[in-house]
């Protein structure tokens, strides 16, 4: 037995140093400055504001919707999909000011990013924005180049984000006059998101944000014909976030980190330790959260934290330094993967209840390598099978069906 | 037979189990479970770290304010105290937060342990005297806050009654064992087979003294017949049954196939299931008020109900008969309930000319435990006859002696004593504190002029 170690999660991300790596995105969380407070005080290392822009917007009602699990008495409904109409900060610009000022004094170890938002034929629109959060203080920029409703339409967010030229150029106009890093934040909704991420940073990003929220329609209700969530009998497309979209993120991150030489903040789907630890290994150095907070409160970044470190600790990672992008590093083209390595199927005839889902599923979509002894066990034919893994994902029982490997190619 | 004594009746939840379990939890903010547990643990941050498959960073929290995890998880009334709290019994059923435990505790058994951390050496010396829940509770955390510790324990073996009395099949001793091993990695130093006579003799060496004596000895009926061969204590019987799980051997009581046992309490019941493990055909508990007013606790008695043991209230023996110096039969005398009494519990009184008589070759006596005599005689005592302590700092009534556990309350549970033993290690600590700053000087005290 030894004295444990805490493992450090403090991060230097593009020259900032943040306690952990853990920041409230430009979202619901971050509100008010008073929120921000608060969340420092539950342990949070940074915030971003909610989107800042020249003039406040106002907001329909409602503005959220979201998928849950179909939930029982016995297992209460869980979200797992959340979608917002929700626009940018409905507040002052020059009441933000005066909170970023204050938070700069009252949490000195903290780090206060602000997130700005103006078309692309406004430069001194941006420039403004950017000096005056800068001389009250902000210790970065990000540029919400990527909001998937309601600003397009008006040349704002996506409508910048999704093509890298206007990318670029809105990116040289705020680095050009600051000193802060500035961070650039991605949309999803393109064909190849590394296109604007490249742009942004040859005119001077010092990092690079993504994902913002998949457009998305959550749903429609079926007894009025109106798409959710409905605003006075109608409805607009939002955009999704929450676990749902977690891998449209960690391939945002890695394809973003193949591309560009900057650090990168993963955003998307982020809710527990092992979701941070995923992100990190495929290339982020810090990770941003706004959905499960709005689901469970600040009060989450303890097991962030926690579980996080131990996980290093467990695997020898001293810093986060050290975990970054491992995973990265074992990213092929699908052309380059082994076409001589091979597993079959098997199945632990102890745990088998007997369902018949994986027969089912082999016979009209796999290779009709399972065939049913007379008690339903399954057994494979292993000249059959040819290891797609069907049957393992399909098992509704943990642990019964694995896939073994019979050539190492 | 005996086999089904040593096994553990409970099995433990797969990781798999535990996660969906934990996942059950709907995390409520006020966390009514945390304000249920009487060691202090942050119930809600375990649960929610087992959802997260955080197992190491459970244990560490559990460990934080409970350093008997593995064994209060298998001997908790759960259900009296944080389940019974919980927010999900009004969906379907609380969390099992006891078996949660339990999986965190025996996965750390599993993998290796990290010790929690320690402040700086203070180079003060305290005594503990006892080796239960309580002692361990205080010695550990004391360790914990800097202090030289010296733990003296009577027996063999440090553990009190979850060595020496809970059965194996509720807690095995190895749980209790490496429990123990880590409370020693953390620096308690412990002295087995160290009887202190003089427990106040203790502060001319040491800073302050912790006593978690508990309650060891055993209350007799004081009716005829009691020595006779057949008829046992039933702290005896769980002494033996413990002996022979730790020293891996043949248990040596033999048991007639017709066992009574008498009394309601939580030893009552442990002898009742462990003599019907041990292969006793019909084991009877006579209690003599009813059920409701049983000390046993609810789970226990429908544990013992389920493993086929039968109970029979309001009756209480009159003597013991012999056949040739050896137990023959039991004369019973029926009772009913009267006017509260100072235990609020109705005084059970009895019904003349009601007396009936039960062939029986072995009796278990289990009706109450009390201090061994002549412990902190100098101490103020509660009417009850318990040690007297301050309910926030547990200080007796004797400057630098702090008690807790059953000494203390009469007789509880070890989460309870667990919870003591802490409150007292930080009040001592605060008492030290204090003392040493009274007693530093600066300057040479004289107070003429020239000074």
């Amino acid at each position: 037995m030894k004295i444990s170690k805490e493992a450090d999660l403090s991060v230097d991300f593009c020259g900032v140093k943040f306690q952990n790596p853990f920041i409230l995105s430009s979202a619901p969380p971050t509100t008010t400055g008073e929120m921000i407070k608060r969340a420092f005080d539950a342990g949070w290392a940074g915030a971003i504001t909610k989107t800042l822009a020249r003039e406040e917007t106002p907001n329909v009602k409602p503005r959220f919707g979201s998928l849950s699990y179909p939930g029982s008495p016995e297992e209460p409904k869980k979200i797992y999909a959340f979608e917002n109409i929700e626009l940018i900060t409905d507040r002052p610009f020059s009441v933000w000011l005066e909170e970023i000022e204050d938070i700069r004094k009252s949490y000195p170890d903290h780090i206060i990013i602000a997130s700005l938002m103006d078309d692309a034929s406004h430069p001194e629109g941006w420039k403004e924005l950017a000096k005056k959060v800068e001389s009250v203080g902000a210790h970065m920029i990000e540029l919400n180049l990527s909001c998937p409703h309601g600003m397009p339409e008006k040349g704002m967010g996506a409508a910048i984000g999704q093509n890298p030229e206007l990318s670029g150029m809105v990116t040289k106009w705020v680095t050009d006059v600051v000193k802060i890093p500035v961070m650039t934040k991605m949309t999803p909704n393109v064909a190849d998101i590394s296109q604007s991420a490249k742009a942004s940073v040859e005119n001077g990003a010092s990092a690079i944000s993504a994902i913002n929220t998949v457009a998305a329609i959550i749903g429609v209700d079926l007894e009025t014909f109106v798409p959710k969530p409905a605003v006075s009998g109608y409805s607009a497309h939002g955009g999704l976030s929450g676990r749902a979209i977690k891998p449209v993120a960690l391939k945002a991150v890695a394809t973003i980190g193949q591309a560009v030489d900057v650090p990168i903040s993963a955003i998307g789907g982020i809710a527990t330790w092992e979701d941070a630890a995923e992100f990190i290994l495929l290339g982020a150095s810090t990770l941003q959260l706004a959905t499960e907070v709005m689901v469970r409160g600040y009060g989450i970044i303890e097991d962030l934290k926690d579980g996080l470190s131990n996980y290093m600790e467990d695997h020898g990672f001293a810093s986060i330094k050290d975990m970054v992008g491992v995973a990265q590093k074992k990213l092929k083209a699908l052309s380059d993967l082994s076409k001589e390595y091979k597993v079959v199927s098997s199945v632990d005839e102890s745990k088998c209840v007997k369902c018949d889902i994986c027969y089912i599923s082999c016979q009209d979509a796999g290779y009709q390598a399972i065939s049913l002894r007379e008690d339903r066990i399954p057994i494979i034919d292993e000249e059959k099978c040819t290891g797609c893994s069907l049957c393992y994902q399909v098992c509704p029982v943990w642990d019964c069906v694995a896939m073994k490997e019979v050539s190492a190619g | 037979m005996t086999r089904k004594v040593f096994e553990e009746a409970e099995k433990g939840y797969t990781p798999q189990e535990a996660v969906a379990e934990a996942y059950r939890c709907i995390k409520c903010q006020d966390a009514p479970c945390n304000k249920g547990c009487l060691a202090g643990i942050d119930v809600a941050k375990f649960i929610r770290q087992i959802a997260n498959k955080n197992f190491g960073g459970a244990i560490r929290v559990i460990r934080e304010d409970n350093i008997l995890p593995g064994t209060c998880a298998r001997i908790c009334p759960q259900k009296e105290l944080c389940e019974g709290k919980c927010s999900s019994t009004e969906l379907a059923q609380p969390i099992s937060i006891g078996k949660l435990q339990r999986f965190v505790a025996d996965y750390e058994r599993e993998k290796g342990a990290k010790l929690l951390a320690k402040l700086e050496p203070k180079n003060h010396s305290v005594a503990v005297v006892g080796g239960g829940p309580a002692g361990l509770s205080a010695g550990t955390t004391l360790a914990r806050l800097g202090y030289d510790v010296d733990l003296f324990d009577a027996n063999p073996l440090p553990g009190g009654l979850l060595t020496y009395a809970i059965p194996p099949y509720r807690l095995p001793y190895e749980v209790v064992k490496d429990e123990i091993e880590y409370i020693d990695a953390l620096g308690v130093r412990i002295h087995s087979e160290s009887f202190i006579e003089d427990i106040a003799g203790l502060l001319d060496k040491y800073e302050a003294v912790f006593v978690g004596l508990g309650l060891s000895e055993g209350d007799r009926l004081a009716v005829e017949g009691e020595e006779l061969e057949g008829a046992f204590q039933g702290l005896d019987l769980l002494r033996e049954i413990k002996l022979a799980e730790i020293g891996n051997r043949a248990i040596q009581i033999q048991l007639a196939s017709r066992v009574e046992i008498i009394g309601g309490g939580n030893t009552a019941i442990d002898a009742a299931v462990s003599a019907k493990r041990l292969g006793a055909q019909d084991v009877m508990v006579r209690y003599r008020r009813t059920e409701r007013e049983m000390p046993a606790w609810r789970g226990e008695i429908e544990f013992a109900q389920k493993e086929g043991v039968k109970f029979e209230f309001l009756c209480t023996p009159r003597r013991f008969l012999e056949d040739g110096g050896r137990l023959r039969a039991v004369e019973y005398v029926r009772m009913k309930l009267g006017k509260k009494d100072r235990s609020g519990r109705p005084r059970p009184l009895p019904i003349e000319g009601s007396e009936f008589t039960v062939e029986a070759d072995s009796v278990i006596i289990a009706v109450g435990q009390t201090i061994r005599p002549g412990i902190l005689e100098g101490a103020d005592k509660t009417p009850q006859g318990a040690i007297q302590v301050d309910e926030e700092t547990m200080a007796t009534s004797i400057e630098g002696i702090y008690a807790g556990g059953d000494l203390v309350n009469g007789g509880d549970t070890a989460v309870r004593a667990v919870g003591d033993g802490k409150r007292a290690a930080f009040a001592m600590d605060e008492y030290i504190k204090k003392k040493q700053k009274s007693e530093v000087r600066i300057g040479s005290g004289r107070k003429d002029k020239y000074a």
